[in-house]
């Protein structure tokens, strides 16, 4: 707390009554809630509404994330393989990137599921990421085989927002 | 007969006073400019929580400040507050300060509670949210549903007009 002095004559300037009332209000405050150290969640109502809605900004980070993986795994399968350079799409049966006119194949003919990475609330989960690529072989319409390579591999699951889990 | 409280509802109203506590406290210290009511008024409003046993509340901050707010009031009309006694800087200047020092450092505590006290609410409002809780004049802004560049304008004449009831009541210590 400043002295009398502070308020009195050296008072003239802002920064001073700022400093007045810093250590004013630290000192009016209660013990039990000057502990309660401030938080970037903290506090308002609209942010406990936010706080009440779990991780779903940092979900939604993740969905963007791995939006943008899958786009440049297709991007690439599809820079590498085809001079045509055909728009790109996906096969949402295998999962796998393919592109127009193609088709993209796991050969081991199985899903490397990961390992569940751990829960995270919100709409939408990643839930890992396996330490193996799964090899990827392409090949166009006519049946000509392109270059393998191998992609990691996700797993995304869309869950429901429900305040108890 | 009312349902006790279960211990997950204490445990979530315990969760709600941390993440709450000191908005709420800085809201209603503002309307009553009176540290320890203030906490007797937060205190109120968590009790009232309390016995809602989970009972939905749709905007609960708004909720617990309306319920501090009236009990403000009610204790306001109830009785005339008379001046605290200031003897209660021990605890932040320690028990070996300079007696000379509390003294000093008292007068000059309880004339910025008498300036502040000549300030309007939404006056003090702003200013115990920057300086108190040290917030963001964007966050300040959110809670009092107004832009930052109003809260700015608003903080800029709420110091101007506690400096000048300052100013004045050193000009009449010194006449």
């Amino acid at each position: 707390m400043p002295t009398d002095r502070t308020v009195g004559t050296s008072r003239d300037s802002e920064a001073d009554l700022e400093r007045m009332l810093r250590a004013y209000f630290a000192s009016e405050m209660p013990p039990d809630l000057r502990r309660n150290t401030e938080s970037p969640q903290s506090a308002s109502g609209g942010e406990l509404a936010r706080r009440t809605g779990g991780d779903r900004p940092r979900a939604s980070g993740r969905l963007g994330l791995t939006v943008m993986l899958a786009s440049l795994m297709l991007a690439s399968s599809a820079l590498l393989w085809s001079p045509r350079a055909p728009s790109p799409g996906k096969n949402a049966a295998s999962g796998v990137a393919g592109e127009a006119g193609g088709h993209a194949t796991d050969p081991a003919g199985e899903r490397h599921l990961p390992q569940e990475a751990g829960r995270l609330h919100g709409p939408v989960e990643l839930r890992g990421r396996s330490d193996r690529g799964v090899p990827v072989e392409s090949s166009d319409a006519e049946g000509r085989a392109g270059p393998s390579q191998e992609f990691p591999e996700f797993d995304i699951r869309i869950i429901p927002i429900d305040g108890d889990r | 007969m009312a349902k006790r409280p279960t211990t997950r509802w204490s445990a979530q109203i315990e969760q709600i006073y941390r993440s709450q506590g000191r908005e709420l406290w800085a809201l209603l210290y503002a309307q009553c400019n009176d540290a320890d009511r203030a906490q007797d008024a937060l205190q109120e409003a968590f009790a009232r929580l309390h016995e809602q046993n989970g009972a939905p509340i749709r905007d609960l901050r708004a909720w617990l400040l309306r319920v501090g707010r009236n009990w403000l009031r009610d204790v306001a009309r109830r009785q005339r507050v008379a001046a605290r006694p200031v003897g209660f800087l021990e605890e932040t200047v320690g028990p070996d300060a300079d007696p000379a020092d509390i003294a000093e450092q008292n007068e000059t505590r309880q004339r910025v509670r008498e300036a502040l006290a000549k300030l309007k609410i939404e006056d003090r409002e702003v200013l115990v949210l920057r300086y108190g809780l040290s917030w963001s004049s964007q966050r300040i802004a959110e809670v009092l549903e107004s832009t930052a560049a109003a809260i700015d304008m608003r903080l800029s004449r709420a110091r101007r007009r506690l400096a000048e009831i300052l100013d004045d009541t050193e000009q009449g210590h010194a006449d």
